[in-house]
Order: structure tokens, then sequence, then C-alpha cells
């Protein structure tokens, strides 16, 4: 494994002492380095391609056998030792339900309103988390969701009211 | 033209901005809680559509990470508008009061 994909992937080379072969699964000994669980129960998927391996008794790593064609195992790659180095993907607060709202709503009324709430509600969020306001910006994410509820409520009404001023109009 | 009294609020602080553009969240803070920020853009929205106000959008740097803000001015109808607004306003305390 080259060392350009062990960075790419931040994933961690393990030397095993000694491995033994059951059937479906792999058992496999100490691990040297001390900050792993003592022991690893790899589950060895012959059919996939790459020869992934789903771990037991580890903090959701993924691992990766590698091996050769004459079955000797050298190294396990690891994803992640531990939960706190797994990267984390995280939505954009109010994506969702702006993303949502804005299907069922005009769009000049999208652009005007939903937007620049969604706009201002990231930008507090961000200035929070800069700041290092946890709480706040756990707030914001709320928040912004309560605006575009509000706006869109706001703009319903809005709306009715001209709808019943034009048709009081006509029939004047 | 009707304007309602939160229109009337938005176009003040308009107004008061001096030709200069203000985003919706500076409005809000502005106003002491008289304006939130679900309803101030659904009131902007409305002075757009009659034509008191105009907006753009805010013009960031390419590398900026944050989203871009709609900047809103007062045009001119929207200032005569609020000056007629506060005319008859101050005419019906007048009223009120006796001085007319």
């Amino acid at each position: 494994m080259s060392n350009e994909k062990s960075d790419r992937y931040k994933r961690f080379y393990v030397e095993f002492k000694h491995f033994n072969i059951n059937r479906t699964a792999w058992k496999v000994g100490e691990a040297e380095a001390d900050h792993f669980a003592k022991v690893f129960f790899l589950q060895h998927a012959d059919l996939k391609p790459q020869n992934l391996i789903v771990t037991e008794g580890l903090h959701d790593a993924d691992v990766i056998f590698d091996m050769t064609e004459t079955q000797v195992v050298s190294h396990v790659v690891l994803a992640s030792a531990a939960k706190q180095s797994k990267s984390k993907l995280e939505i954009a607060p109010g994506f969702k339900l702006h993303g949502w709202l804005s299907s069922v709503c005009p769009r000049t009324f999208k652009e005007n309103v939903l937007d620049e709430c969604l706009a201002e509600g990231t930008r507090m969020y961000q200035d929070m988390l800069a700041a290092g306001d946890l709480k706040g910006a756990r707030r914001v994410r709320w928040a912004m969701r309560f605006w575009m509820l509000r706006a869109v409520f706001g703009g319903f009404v809005t709306g009715a009211f001209m709808l019943l001023g034009r048709f009081r109009k006509t029939s004047d | 033209m009707n304007i309602t009294k939160m229109e009337a609020l938005v176009l003040q602080q308009l107004a008061s901005a001096a030709g200069s553009e203000l985003y919706g969240l500076e409005m809000v803070k502005a106003s002491d809680g008289a304006l939130k920020m679900g309803s101030v853009y659904v009131i902007l929205d409305r002075l757009q559509r009659k034509g008191f106000v105009g907006s753009e959008r805010e013009v960031l740097p390419p590398d900026a990470q944050r989203p871009p803000r709609r900047l809103y001015k007062i045009t001119g109808t929207g200032a005569r508008v609020l000056h007629a607004y506060e005319a008859l306003q101050s005419a019906y305390a007048g009223g009120l009061t006796g001085a007319y």
C-alpha cells in the first residue's frame, strides 16, 4: 500500500503477530499499536473486490485487508482508530427545509424571502461557530428553520389578503 | 397607496440610512424587537413588489465562504409614500389632541 493512499485515507497500519482462519472469519491476533483493541475479529468478504473487511470490536472502523496472492496477511489498514478521528460530513443547517419549501413556494418568494433567511442564518451560524459559541450556533440552527416557516406563513397570509382585496375591488 | 405600520417602519429605517443600503438583519437589530427575522423579508418582498424598495445582491470576492446577502434601498416613490404617511400620522395625532 502506497504512502500516498494511506495519507489520503488517514489509515493506520497495524502489524499482526499471528492469525487463524475460521471459514468465513479471520481471527487476528494482538495488534502492536496499543491504542487499538487487543483482538480484532475480521470478517472476510470473499466476493467483494478489493477484499473489503467488516470488523467487530472496533469503533466503526472500516478495515481493508491487504493481502498478496499467496494469502499472507502482512498488515491491516484501518480507516479510523477511534470515533474522534473520524471525519464527519455535516449538512448545512436549514438546507433541507429550504429545499422543500422552495419546491412549494413561488420562485420570486423563494428568491426574495427564503434564500435571504437561509443566507442570513448561515452567516450567523458560521460567525457563531467561528467565535466558539456552540450554544448560540445550535440556537441559530433551529431559529433559521422557524424563520423560514414563519416567513412562509406570513407570505401565505399576505397573499390571501391581497387576493381578498382584489376580489373586493372587482365586486365593487 | 396603503402601507401598514410595519411597512412604514421598514421604510423609515431605509430612509434614515441616508441613501446607503441595509440588509435584513441590520433592520431587525435596529428595530429593537419590532421586526422579526421571519417577517422582515416578507415585508421587504411586499415593498419591493409595490416599487417602494429596490434591492441587489451583495458582491463578494470569489473565494468568500459565505452566501451573499440582498441589500435594500428605498426608492423615490417609497420616500414620497413614507413622507405622505408621516404627514397623515401627524395630522391624525394633531386631530386627536385638538391641534387642528
